[in-house]
């Protein structure tokens, strides 16, 4: 029988832009952080996995090097979006396998050092070599959504409404100011239909994660470990023809294998971190994850449902479009998030009450594939 | 001319992928697998569904229907792009027309013509290939 996992850490540092700081010494407090809230030494500790797509190599040994918790195997992950998710994974499996019993992950990303615009994909692919960027894979997907549901291009406005208002909230958050209808209406074309507010920042991040076995959790000072129920990863599918841009296949695929797996199903989600990067995706996501049905999406966004104070509350944090999404860091700082609200410690953007949450990172951009990758976590206290 | 220090840059396609015909015309190429049938694009030399190596050039219909679209920045001006679906199975991201003409819309028909590189483009690639509109009385740019 597997071994059932337990997050006994978390630790994060505001998200903003920071090219002032090397990434090792922007993501080593949030490393730091986690460790202590365990209570564990750190030589408890019996593998670490860093998340990073653009940080250079052996991003692991970098910030780990800073305190001195080296020795241990280091395993270093690019996945894209969903790099800090696969780690989570992994390291979740090594723990079911019996080959560990503590477990480090931690995911940071500085687009700051980027200068600005948006991710840079491989030149070696054919549809980025022709110019198409994420923002612009989105746009078609939003294009696309609005075509088949008939619906006006305005209320994708309506998430970055609610993503903003949510991030005014979350002291960790890149964007904490609120944003009006006519503000996002008014911002400038990035990718037709998207403006700029209908995007996530880019910026900076870091956030790690200590899970543990039954054992570790027992040799730790937490006393409220919250359970992953459930850690799904896929690839996407090469698919070189025609295939629907507007629902994710791939995060279908992973949010049913999760559900089944935790013995839930939508329904029963509290509160959900999910890959809004761009307003549609947040839209297109509800569809994937049952939320609601295809072309439902603003009816269930406009009612109120997945905003704080609703049933299912999406992206309390703020999401990627105010949390910020720093790549490799998302799928780790989500966990952070749902684990924080699980034991009621999310201040004034607390989900009360919540009781099961999800995790949700998908992406990178390539050629004949829907997504590159995705992650999807349960948790439950 | 050699650039000194200049990094080595792979082809996006060790394979052709745009055939020209007599009178200026156009056609953009694919792969198709002998041994299952497969299409695949960008052309490549092994199948993505059987692995085979036994492949032949697949030429792609002058007509496909536009999937989606949006616009982005190329040389010095906005231009409109998306995913044309071509009736062998195949979808293709390709450049439109400039923004100052009419906006286009999803399942219109497209044809693949040819487009003169642009200096100081803002992609790597030599942008050879364009779409236009295939019904002659709404060519545009």
């Amino acid at each position: 029988m597997k071994r059932r996992t337990f997050v006994i850490g978390t630790g994060m540092v505001k998200f903003g832009r920071f090219p002032e700081l090397s990434h090792r010494e922007f993501a080593w407090p949030a490393v730091r952080e986690a460790i202590l809230e365990t209570s564990l030494p750190k030589e408890r500790i019996d593998v670490a996995y860093s998340a990073s797509m653009l940080g250079g190599m052996l991003m692991g040994q970098q910030v780990l090097g800073k305190l001195g918790l080296t020795g241990l195997p280091i395993i270093n992950v690019e996945n894209a979006c969903s790099s800090g998710s696969t780690g989570i994974g992994e390291a979740v499996g090594r723990i079911e396998a019996g080959k560990c019993d503590v477990a480090l992950v931690f995911g940071v990303e500085m687009l700051s050092k980027l200068g600005g615009g948006p991710l840079p994909l491989s030149q070696d692919d054919w549809d980025a070599a022709h110019g198409l960027t994420m923002p612009g894979i989105y746009a078609m997907r939003a294009q696309r959504y609005l075509y088949e549901h008939g619906i006006d291009r305005s209320e994708l406005s309506h998430v970055s409404v609610k993503a903003r208002a949510n991030g005014v909230r979350n002291p960790y958050a890149q964007m904490q100011t609120a944003v009006t209808l006519e503000e996002v209406e008014e911002s400038r074309i990035i990718a037709d239909p998207l403006r700029l507010l209908h995007c996530c920042p880019t910026g900076d991040g870091a956030a790690a994660l200590v899970l543990a076995s039954e054992e570790g959790v027992r040799a730790s000072s937490c006393d409220n470990p919250i359970e992953i129920s459930a850690t799904v990863v896929h690839s996407g599918m090469f698919e070189p023809g025609p295939i629907s841009m507007i629902k994710s296949h791939v995060s279908s695929k992973s949010a049913s294998e999760a559900y089944e797996a935790a013995g839930i199903g939508p329904e029963d989600i509290d509160v959900a971190e999910i890959h809004d990067s761009f307003a549609i995706a947040e839209l297109m996501y509800y569809e994937a994850f049952g939320f609601c049905r295809p072309g439902d999406a603003v009816s269930l966004l406009r009612s109120g449902t997945t905003s704080l104070g609703g049933r299912h509350v999406v992206n309390p944090s703020g999401g990627l479009m105010a949390r910020g999404h720093p790549v490799a860091a998302t799928g780790v700082a989500q966990v952070v998030e749902i684990v924080r609200q699980l034991q009621g410690r999310c201040g004034n953007y607390q989900v009360q009450g919540a009781r099961v949450g999800l995790a949700h990172a998908t992406g990178g951009g390539i050629s004949g594939f829907e997504h590159g990758a995705c992650g999807v976590t349960i948790l439950k206290r | 001319m050699t650039i000194p220090n200049a990094k080595p840059r792979a082809p996006l396609t060790v394979l052709p992928y745009l055939r020209k015909l007599d009178g200026g015309q156009v056609r953009l190429l694919a792969t198709q697998c002998k041994s299952c049938g497969y299409h695949t694009f960008p052309p490549s030399t092994v199948c993505p569904r059987c692995m085979s190596l036994d492949v032949e050039p697949l030429e792609l219909s002058s007509v496909g229907e536009l999937y989606s679209y949006t616009t982005m920045r190329h040389a010095d001006g906005q231009v409109y792009s998306g995913y044309v679906d071509f009736p062998e199975k195949i979808r293709v991201f390709g450049h439109l027309w400039s923004t100052a003409g009419a906006r286009p819309h999803c399942t219109m028909q497209v044809r693949v013509v040819a487009a003169a590189p642009v200096e100081g483009a803002r992609t790597s690639a030599p942008v050879d290939f364009k779409f236009e509109a295939a019904d002659d009385a709404r060519r545009l740019a």
